[in-house]
């Protein structure tokens, strides 16, 4: 049967049924180089327990699908109603981090499919990056050549409201640094969602905090060194950031994860039920208050591995969490990552290391 | 449980004050006497021989409940020794009573102890006044007050060392202070609010223990020792109380000696501790969502005096 794949995929199917080494980076700047139309690569940055992604990932309205794997480079070869297509795996060098990859852009139907089936795929984890690292990714291409941004969106962290600004082509205007903009957005007191950055002379990149980016064009290499590179060096940090966080009978003192908000946002018992509401809108989570004045503290327990968590707002910039005797690292980055996905959260990191407190600090 | 989980951290991670700390112990029993064990809310051993045995109490109206403080609190001031850091007990001397009371009924309390005390006729002689905190919870902290007039009150036993007594101002808490000494520490001495226990087990000890299991089956005791090896501490008798809140509920059944408890996902019936409350009050019956209640409007301690499923002067502090 007549492949209807696209040339792209066409051409990393063949090299993969091959045996042959599948380098991304020289295929498409080649591509590129050949005139071909420019194409556009969605990616997004995982982390598992250690279990290869498509062992585990169920896609669904497919009509066929066949796995081919040669390296580091794991093809899924899917058929929907619009015809064939392949979805990578890319294992990297930090252990059980993938980064999921599809040409097209990140609007397409299929990588939307994409990425619900990682969403409900409950051995996955996604990665909310901490913002310094969308602000690294912007230093580091700067190397390459002058960064600017085309389009921005951050969410406003006091009030949930949305900033979109777009910075179009006009003769005698040049577009704000990476640099500039991020600092006018945090004037704002809010936290950037998405940074879509063309680098001059050198490659157009679309960055997301749930660690995703989207290819736009120019050189994959840079794409490849610079971004893929810090997603994945991210990731890795959040997956060992969750792992092995249960609580451990006769450990001394009870470690929780912070998710940091950058902005005093849970003042009262409102602002502290909406964090209420985000938690248990979340699938496959149960969860019981406790207190709510002067502080709120809940659990939360994972009804599908039996994970849970004690939840506990005491500073109006802060969300503690506290896992249980039973914690998995995907039930952990799933509350934690939600939590900091809904509030526009700067970091999710472990709990400061603070000097005792003088008890003269207490009058 | 507040209270003592923020004395537990002033005297354990404070700057000034654990390095006078042998031991700070969380509701200790100590045995008096074969029939007699006394069970403070905390205590405290210090290592110039000092001690504190610390009792927070709410004060009712009646008489008998200020005869019931004063008859604790003279016991305690008589105590010999302390619990120390090896699981044994050290002598103590001078020991210190420290009677937390709120603030709002403070006055009053303390009125009626010491009336007691000064009157010559009755029975309360503790060896030392006993030393009277107030304390409130206010939005962002608590604060700790020692009782100001000290020609009523007791002071704490002078020393050499640097003591909490030295800090003689209002006490600002934050919970920011002592949240990972309460997430520790989910138990205390009083009777359990048997609702409070049951949500316990049902979010965080069962699903620790028995994982994704859809049935286990446990006596009482089992459940206890799990929960203290947990947390640390529990009474049977409450364990016992809460596991009939979840055979009320439906989701144990009493299968003597043990209980039988099948898991089941209560996500779809709102918050936890409002599913159990519902499918008691309903008997066995699939209740719907509260109505009012939208997420997170009522809190366990809201829930308990609503559902009557507790005596709410079981309420400790």
């Amino acid at each position: 049967m007549a492949t209807t794949l696209a040339p792209l995929d066409a051409a990393i199917w063949t090299r993969i049924q091959s045996g042959q080494s599948v380098d991304l980076a020289r295929m498409l700047d080649g591509f590129n180089e050949a005139g071909e139309p420019r194409v556009q690569v969605a990616v997004e940055t995982v982390f598992t327990d250690g279990s290869h992604p498509f062992d585990v990932l169920r896609p669904t309205g497919m009509w066929s699908d066949e796995r081919s794997q040669s390296g580091e480079v794991e093809a899924l070869r899917l058929t929907d109603d619009d015809g064939e297509w392949l979805l990578l795996a890319i294992a990297t060098q930090s252990d059980g981090v993938f980064h999921l990859a599809a040409a097209g852009p990140r609007t397409a139907s299929r990588w939307q499919r994409v990425e619900r089936w990682i969403g409900r795929t409950r051995d996955i984890s996604k990665c909310f990056i901490n913002h310094k690292d969308l602000a690294g990714i912007g230093d580091e291409l700067a190397a390459y050549g002058r960064v600017e941004v085309v389009k921005v969106a951050a969410r406003v962290a006091r009030d949930g409201s949305s900033i979109n600004r777009g910075f179009p082509v006009r003769d005698g205007f040049e577009r704000p640094s990476h640099t500039d903009e991020i600092h006018e957005i945090e004037q704002l007191g809010a936290s950037i969602r998405t940074l879509t950055l063309h680098v001059v002379d050198s490659v157009d990149v679309h960055l997301r905090r749930i660690a995703g980016a989207t290819f736009n064009g120019g050189s994959f290499r840079v794409f490849r060194d610079v971004v893929l590179r810090r997603l994945e060096d991210a990731a890795a940090v959040r997956r060992q950031l969750v792992s092995d966080r249960a609580r451990l009978p006769g450990s001394e003192r009870v470690e929780s994860l912070t998710v940091s908000l950058g902005a005093s946002i849970l003042e009262d018992a409102d602002d502290t039920g909406d964090l209420l509401a985000v938690v248990g809108a979340m699938p496959d989570f149960s969860m019981a208050v406790f207190h709510r004045n002067p502080y709120l503290h809940f659990a939360v327990t994972d009804e599908v591995d039996g994970s849970n968590f004690d939840v506990m707002v005491t500073r109006a910039d802060a969300v503690d969490i506290f896992p249980g005797y039973r914690a998995s690292a995907a039930s952990l980055a799933r509350v934690s990552q939600r939590i900091g996905e809904a509030f526009g959260a700067l970091t999710i990191a472990n709990a400061r290391l603070e000097e005792p407190t003088s008890i003269f600090e207490l009058r | 449980m507040d209270i003592v989980s923020i004395y537990q951290w002033l005297f354990t991670e404070t700057k000034e004050l654990p390095s006078t700390v042998a031991h700070f112990e969380r509701y200790p029993r100590i045995p008096v006497s074969d029939e007699v064990t006394l069970t403070p809310d905390f205590t405290v051993l210090f290592h110039d021989g000092r001690g504190i045995a610390g009792e927070i109490a709410n004060t009712a109206r009646h008489e008998g409940s200020i005869e019931s403080l004063c008859s604790q609190l003279q016991k305690y001031s008589r105590l010999t020794e302390l619990p120390n850091a090896g699981g044994g007990m050290s002598p103590v001397d001078p020991i210190d009573v420290l009677w937390l009371t709120p603030m709002e009924t403070a006055t009053a309390a303390v009125r009626r102890v010491f009336e007691r005390f000064d009157d010559p006729t009755h029975d309360y002689k503790p060896l030392r006044r006993p030393v009277v905190v107030q304390f409130s919870s206010n939005p962002d902290n608590y604060v700790l007050q020692f009782w100001p007039d000290k020609s009523v009150t007791g002071a704490l036993a002078p020393t050499d060392v640097f003591s909490y007594a030295d800090f003689d101002e209002d006490m600002k808490v934050p919970p920011d202070k002592f949240k990972h000494v309460k997430v520790k520490y989910a138990f205390m001495n009083d009777p359990v609010k048997p609702l409070y226990l049951a949500t316990r087990l049902w979010t965080s000890i069962f699903p620790s223990q028995f994982g994704t299991s859809e049935e286990f089956v446990a006596t009482t005791q089992e459940i206890a020792e799990v929960v203290k090896a947990q947390y640390g501490h529990v009474r049977t008798a409450d364990v016992e109380a809460a596991m009939g809140i979840l055979r009320a509920a439906g989701l144990a059944t009493d299968a003597k000696p043990r209980w039988r408890v099948r898991r089941r996902k209560l996500r779809h019936l709102g918050e936890v501790h409002e599913a159990i409350a519902g499918l008691v009050d309903r008997g066995t019956s699939e209740p719907r969502r509260r109505k009012g209640s939208s997420q997170g409007e009522l809190a366990l301690f809201d829930l308990d005096s609503e559902s009557g499923l507790i005596d709410p002067s079981a309420v400790a502090d």
